[in-house]
């Protein structure tokens, strides 16, 4: 992920397999603010995306011994993320997410720990990411774990398409698409 | 036609990812096509917007919750391990000890030890464990498997020859036990 690498993460790794419970904290700590993002934006639960993310550690943390330490582990982080995610999606219950109360669930807002910001101001972005939310809620899962990525990792398309598995001209038009809906859908506050 | 071929070069350059010879067909265009202008300028703002808001807090705690389960993890396999493991050495064990019991041993002894082994052997299964639990119901009715292919055994099963071979046949039924275990754990926990 293009957040900053660990120091010496083959190192890490091979502490986590050691069993260093410091290390995999180190792992966490690092990733999971990225994780959770993408995990929230393809979901639109915080509680989904909550066990979404502690999925993608877990299997990152039994998977361990088969990665390859040479390699850095944010664009396997990032693999283990969008499979997690779009498989989650294929098999979320329908039903359950028709009938769900809209505000039955705790805003993510909540959650945020900026001492410096006043309610109002949380009030808004709540509204603003929620408006968001309920834009990426109607596109399809490819198109957005496409602009997922691009947006909350800052990927370039071809690191989008590797960690997507699919051809880059195909992400790109996946990219095209979201995009242009996303720019209809929030005409009004542009 | 050239605002068709405009868009997807528009998000090009928005993402900095276009060709150096589209970049000049596009800023021709974009000199004399006010609309493509503007998609331009909208289209910068969307991925402003998009950029600012994308990313969200994890709720409070979250770190934390993932390295318990973690730990979790790591105990449960660790027990569900040494469960198999011991499963197994115990089998082995009781074959050793009956069949031994054939070459001097009073019979009830070795009889004795082959019914207790197999009881710590079940008692095993009933751990609240699920992954292993199924390949310990295994090991755990070797045993009376192969005292089924040798009537008489535990008391009549004397021969040297025979005791190496079902201890070898124990050796090899617990290797393959974790072998199996291990590729099943990973091919459930394909990423």
């Amino acid at each position: 992920m293009t957040v900053e690498r660990l120091p010496d993460e083959n190192a890490i790794v091979e502490r986590i397999l050691a069993g260093d419970r410091e290390a995999f904290a180190a792992v966490v700590s690092r990733y999971h603010r990225i994780v959770f993002s993408v995990a929230y934006r393809m979901t639109g639960s915080p509680a989904e995306a909550e066990d979404l993310c502690q999925e993608v550690f877990l299997r990152a943390f039994r998977s361990f011994d088969r990665f390859d330490s040479r390699m850095p582990l944010g664009p396997w982080l990032r693999k283990i993320a969008c499979n997690r995610a779009l498989n989650h999606l294929r098999h979320r219950n329908l039903e359950r997410r028709i009938l769900r109360e809209p505000d039955a669930e705790r805003p993510i807002e909540d959650e945020v720990t900026d001492n410096a910001e006043g309610p109002e101001q949380r009030l808004l972005r709540s509204e603003r990411s929620d408006r968001l939310q309920r834009a990426l809620d109607l596109l399809p899962p490819l198109q957005r774990l496409a602009v997922t990525l691009k947006y909350v990792e800052g990927l370039a398309t071809p690191e989008i398409a590797a960690a997507m598995e699919a051809p880059v001209n195909t992400v790109k038009t996946w990219l095209l698409r979201a995009r242009e809906r996303l720019r209809q859908e929030l005409a009004d506050e542009l | 036609m050239s605002c068709e071929r405009a868009l997807p070069l528009l998000y090009d350059l928005a993402d900095s990812e276009i060709a150096r010879d589209d970049a000049v067909w596009l800023a021709l265009h974009l000199a004399s096509c006010r609309a493509c202008a503007e998609k331009l300028l909208a289209l910068q703002r969307v991925d402003s917007v998009l950029a600012e808001r994308m990313t969200v807090a994890p709720p409070y705690g979250l770190a934390q919750r993932i390295l318990e389960s973690a730990e979790n993890e790591r105990v449960v396999r660790r027990r569900d391990t040494l469960w198999v493991g011991l499963a197994a050495v115990i089998a082995a064990a009781c074959l050793a000890l009956a069949l031994a019991g054939g070459r001097g041993a009073p019979s009830s002894v070795a009889a004795s030890i082959w019914e207790r082994g197999s009881l710590i052997a079940h008692s095993l299964t009933s751990l609240p464990s699920d992954g292993p639990r199924e390949l310990i119901e295994q090991a755990s009715g070797l045993p009376e498997a192969l005292a089924h292919l040798w009537p008489g055994s535990p008391s009549s099963a004397g021969s040297p020859t025979l005791l190496a071979v079902m201890v070898a046949l124990q050796l090899l039924g617990s290797s393959w036990f974790l072998t199996l275990r291990k590729s099943r754990r990973r091919e459930a926990n394909a990423p």
